[in-house]
């Protein structure tokens, strides 16, 4: 007798749901499952992840993608970095980089090093994003693609894209249905469980019935399953984060899109810039209790460097994650599973790894607790490191507003409040195995919002300051050197058929050499 | 003048840690101050390290022809185990050709459920090569060789001790002997002096304390026993041998010129007679020493300026895992940190965190060799094939699947990600992988070549 294929049952067509969907068809064999992805058109989705991170390569890479063909369907444009304006201080000016800055020298790291060479009031010493090849490409508006040879330089960067989410999800749908998935319309009223509660059925408002063995809420802030069926508690992190609205809008296109996003730090919040092909996302992310909505939406259309597309929208959210992200046969991925704002490009990377987990422990039916845990545990960690490095963003400041002010006294999570104290103590940053950022992450915030650490490493008291400035002279000519060769970003953009000769994309946020 | 660095115990460990230490901070003008205290209990003759033994020495500058002949070392791929009819290998570099390939060891997994006549071992470079006495040091030019050779070395404990020490006096580390030594305290609780029996009083900057729990009644402790008395010799073995007995495991370490015998029990109820005599019955040998041993707890080796990195290190020590590998990762993960003043309390705290995850993954390891199944790890294994993410290096990757899998082990679920490719496709996938690997282990030397070649290097 033929085995009932397993039916697996996506709600939402957001960006997250289509990824899944996406993941899903390429790698489970359609004789033994089914996938339905269910949306309504009554419902909007929230579009979240215009800026991405690095890893968005593997994700496209791993469902069959093609870059080219990705870059022109979604209007996308190359991303080196973040920069961050009067982010610590109102005069700061600085760029997390998707690359490394420096190199080890005499066994210490590159930053020990820039600190001393600080201390000493060292001349010619240049910023510290002025030593990293993403940062002086980001600024200086050239592209090139890295390379995998750990001996040449350009293995020292990493780039993902800005992309336009409503045209990656639509993509992605094209790719989930070509690929066997079902895409049914309908919007759910009801949810039958059975009695170990595990969900069995969508009624839908037409009637239907939509019947599952496994079910992935992709339903956005709503969580139609995993909260309001199943009641999933939330941890609520405003006291940390305590951004709780935000304004987009879009914008003219760029005439030469930068090939990084903007972050701004305003009074009581910060706004976005994201450069596409087709059109500038722009937003604002605020704290409702030092901001009204009408001053929030005066300064983000102020602050637009390009003419309005659009009026604003208006979302409102709860940071922080859902206690658990896997219960009974469902499993929440993107918002429905935890909202951390996009500070530092994170949301679509956070779906992807839900993605990639689930397909790891796939489970068999029914779901065993293993599995469950593993996912459960692996999502945790991912979100609170993510968290920490965020909340790092606001309580590192010295600026005089009543919000920065209540930032900059707050009090932070253990896990986050032991790393800081360990850079003032000895300017060591100590990386972690699992999680998304790594020291060079934590370097670019700890230095470009002004953290200086008490004490450096005692081994540079040794070193000869005049001989390590002319290293650090040459060293920055050399790279400003390969940066001069490359060609220009906008170029590059209009070049889109050639992206799909790319090297494979390395894992790290950094490039092969990360 | 940087505040001086004493360094306390005796034997390797206390070599291990000076030579370290001196290499990394003797430039930076730190005076290094080494006192020999004497052994409480009786050391194993022989060890075995892991590949982090052979990094030391590449970053020690120690040449491996030296090492080589002066501690009668051989070459370790691994270990070959044995329990009942059953037989496995546990490598220490990865399985297939490249140690990134997705899915690979859950295609062996797959196969070996449709398959009962395969191995695990057919796709791994450093098993097959084990099992047929081959070995050979990478070529500079193959870092994916490098990786999947990855070694260790099989050596004599005082002979490489005393290679240490010969090494840092020449680097210009002090030594110094007393029976005793007595730790002074300042008002802050630091160390501020060491008092040696015969009065001399030395300033403290770090105190690298190196030594481990002393020997207590022996009713109620750990007990290891050792034997040297092997004269086999094994040099078309490049590996350990882990044989399963009533109480725990033996461990056979293959030298030059014989073989060491190592094996342990805690369990107090347990004859050390009767110990013996099983023994005896299992490898014909009569001369087992024995020494006891509480068993150390440490989980905060850094206090103040107080490293304790002997105790902690030892808390993992036993036939199956060398704490020489513990205490080698204790002291580059502080130097990666080193502070230039001693009170640093979230960098401490940090430190012992980590060291706490390094211990819990290696406990975790061990425990997996009595019960499987009532570790996390194993469990997540048998329902998933899959290995759990580590935070640290101290088991590698390809140690975890060889063990679970070598210890029946067999997953519930088969990989999801492996799920569109036919049985037929990866099949001929791990057979093209496996014709590579056997090719690439016929063209390998013995391990007798590459041993004799090294020795004749170092002898021109």
């Amino acid at each position: 007798m033929m085995e009932a294929k397993q039916r697996i049952v996506i709600l939402g067509g957001g960006t997250a749901g289509w990824m899944t969907a996406a993941a899903l068809s390429r790698f489970l064999p359609p004789h033994s499952y089914s996938i339905q992805l269910l949306e309504s058109a009554q419902i909007g989705t929230v579009g979240v992840g215009e800026a991405t991170i690095p890893h968005i390569r593997q994700f496209n890479q791993w469902i069959g993608l093609d870059e080219s063909e990705f870059l022109k369907a979604t209007g996308a444009s190359y991303k080196l970095a973040i920069r961050f304006r009067g982010w610590g201080q109102a005069n700061s000016d600085y760029y997390h980089p998707f690359g490394l800055s420096g190199e080890d020298l005499y066994g210490l790291p590159f930053h020990q090093h820039w600190l001393w060479l600080q201390q000493q009031k060292t001349t010619s010493l240049k910023d510290y994003g002025q030593y990293s090849l993403a940062v002086l490409m980001a600024q200086q508006g050239k592209f090139s693609r890295p390379a995998a040879d750990l001996k040449d330089p350009s293995s020292s960067f990493n780039y993902a894209y800005h992309l336009d989410a409503t045209l990656y999800a639509a993509l992605l749908r094209q790719h989930s249905i070509a690929q066997g998935v079902e895409w049914l319309d309908g919007k759910v009223t009801a949810v039958t469980q059975h009695q170990n509660g595990d969900i069995a059925q969508l009624i839908l408002e037409d009637g239907r019935q939509i019947a599952g063995d496994l079910f992935i809420d992709c339903s956005g802030f709503s969580a139609l399953l995993i909260n309001k069926t199943l009641q999933t508690g939330y941890d609520n992190w405003q006291h940390w984060l305590p951004c709780d609205k935000a304004l987009a809008v879009p914008s003219e296109k760029a005439p030469a899109p930068p090939s990084y996003t903007s972050s701004k730090a305003m009074a009581a919040g910060w706004q976005w810039r994201i450069p596409l092909q087709h059109r500038t996302g722009n937003g604002l992310v605020y704290c409702s209790s030092y901001l009204t909505d009408s001053a929030a939406e005066q300064a983000l259309m102020t602050g637009l460097e390009e003419q309005a597309l659009a009026p604003a929208r208006a979302l409102q959210f709860v940071t922080g994650r859902r206690k658990q992200s896997w219960v009974n046969n469902c499993i929440a991925i993107g918002l429905s599973s935890g909202f951390l704002e996009p500070l530092e490009s994170t949301s679509l990377y956070l779906v992807q790894i839900a993605i990639e987990s689930l397909l790891q422990y796939f489970p068999s039916h029914p779901v065993g607790d293993i599995e469950r845990e593993l996912f459960n545990q692996k999502m945790q960690l991912e979100y609170l490191r993510v968290r920490d490095l965020l909340i790092l963003h606001y309580k590192l400041n010295s600026r005089p507003e009543p919000f920065w002010q209540y930032c900059a006294q707050m009090a932070i999570p253990d896990s986050l409040a032991q790393r800081l104290e360990m850079f003032k103590e000895t300017g060591h940053a100590l990386e972690y195995r699992q999680g998304l950022f790594q020291p060079a992450s934590w370097l670019a915030l700890y230095l470009g919002q002004g953290l200086q650490p008490k004490q450096l490493d005692t081994r540079l008291g040794a070193l000869d300051p005049n001989q390590l400035e002319s290293w650090f002279s040459r060293y920055q000519y050399q790279l400003q050197q390969v940066v001069n060769a490359m060609p220009e970003h906008h170029q590059v953009l209009q070049r889109t058929e050639l992206a799909g000769a790319a090297v494979a994309p390395a894992f790290s946020l950094y490039g092969h050499r990360g | 003048m940087q505040q001086p660095l004493v360094f306390i115990g005796h034997g390797l460990w206390l070599q291990m840690a000076t030579a370290i230490v001196a290499k990394h901070l003797q430039p930076f003008g730190y005076p290094c101050i080494a006192i020999e205290l004497p052994a409480k209990a009786k050391e194993p003759a022989a060890m075995a390290g892991g590949p982090e033994l052979v990094t030391l020495c590449q970053m020690l500058g120690l040449p491996l022809q030296l090492v080589l002949a002066r501690a009668q070392a051989t070459f370790s791929l691994g270990s070959q185990y044995q329990s009942g009819d059953s037989s496995w290998f546990v490598p220490f570099g990865h399985y297939g050709l490249n140690a990134a390939a997705a899915e690979f060891e859950q295609a062996i997994l797959q196969l070996l459920r449709l398959d009962a006549n395969s191995k695990a071992e057919q796709f791994c470079i450093a098993a097959l090569a084990a099992s047929q006495g081959k070995f050979a040091l990478a070529p500079a030019n193959r870092p994916d060789l490098a990786e999947a050779l990855s070694y260790g070395l099989h050596l004599q404990t005082a002979e490489f001790a005393a290679c240490l020490k010969h090494y840092n006096q020449q680097l210009g580390v002090t030594f110094l002997s007393s029976q005793t030594v007595e730790m002074k305290y300042s008002a802050e609780g630091q160390i501020s002096t060491l008092q040696l029996d015969n009065g001399t009083a030395l300033p403290v900057g770090y105190c690298l304390d190196c030594r481990t729990e002393p020997a207590a009644d022996e009713a109620s402790h750990t007990v290891q026993l050792f034997c040297a008395q092997d004269t086999t010799v094994l040099l078309q073995q490049p590996h350990s041998s882990v044989l399963q007995t009533s109480w725990g495991w033996l461990v056979r370490l293959p030298l030059q010129q014989g073989s060491h015998w190592f094996s342990q029990c805690t369990d107090p109820t347990l004859e050390l007679s009767h110990f013996r005599q099983e023994l005896q019955q299992l490898t014909g040998l009569s001369e087992w020493q024995h020494s006891t041993r509480q068993q150390p707890t440490e989980s905060q080796p850094w206090q103040l300026n107080h490293l304790r990195f002997g105790q902690a290190a030892a808390t993992l020590d036993c036939p199956l895992y060398n704490g020489l590998n513990a205490l080698q990762y204790l002291l580059i993960r502080w130097l990666d940190l080193l502070p230039n003043q001693s009170y640093c309390p979230a960098t401490a705290l940090m430190y012992n965190q980590h060291w706490q995850q390094f211990q819990s993954e290696v406990q975790d390891f061990l425990w997996l060799h009595q019960h499987p199944l009532a570790t996390k790890t194993g469990q997540a294994f048998a329902r998933l094939g899959r290995v759990l993410s580590t935070e640290t290096d101290a088991i590698k990757a390809g140690q975890w699947f060889g063990l679970m899998q070598g210890l029946g082990l067999k997953p519930e679920l088969r990989s999801m990600l492996l799920a569109h490719r036919t049985d037929t496709e990866i099949h001929q996938g791990l057979r093209q992988v496996q014709q590579q690997i056997a090719r690439l282990v016929t063209a390998m030397p013995s391990q007798i070549d590459t041993l004799n070649r090294c020795l004749q290097q170092l002898s021109h």
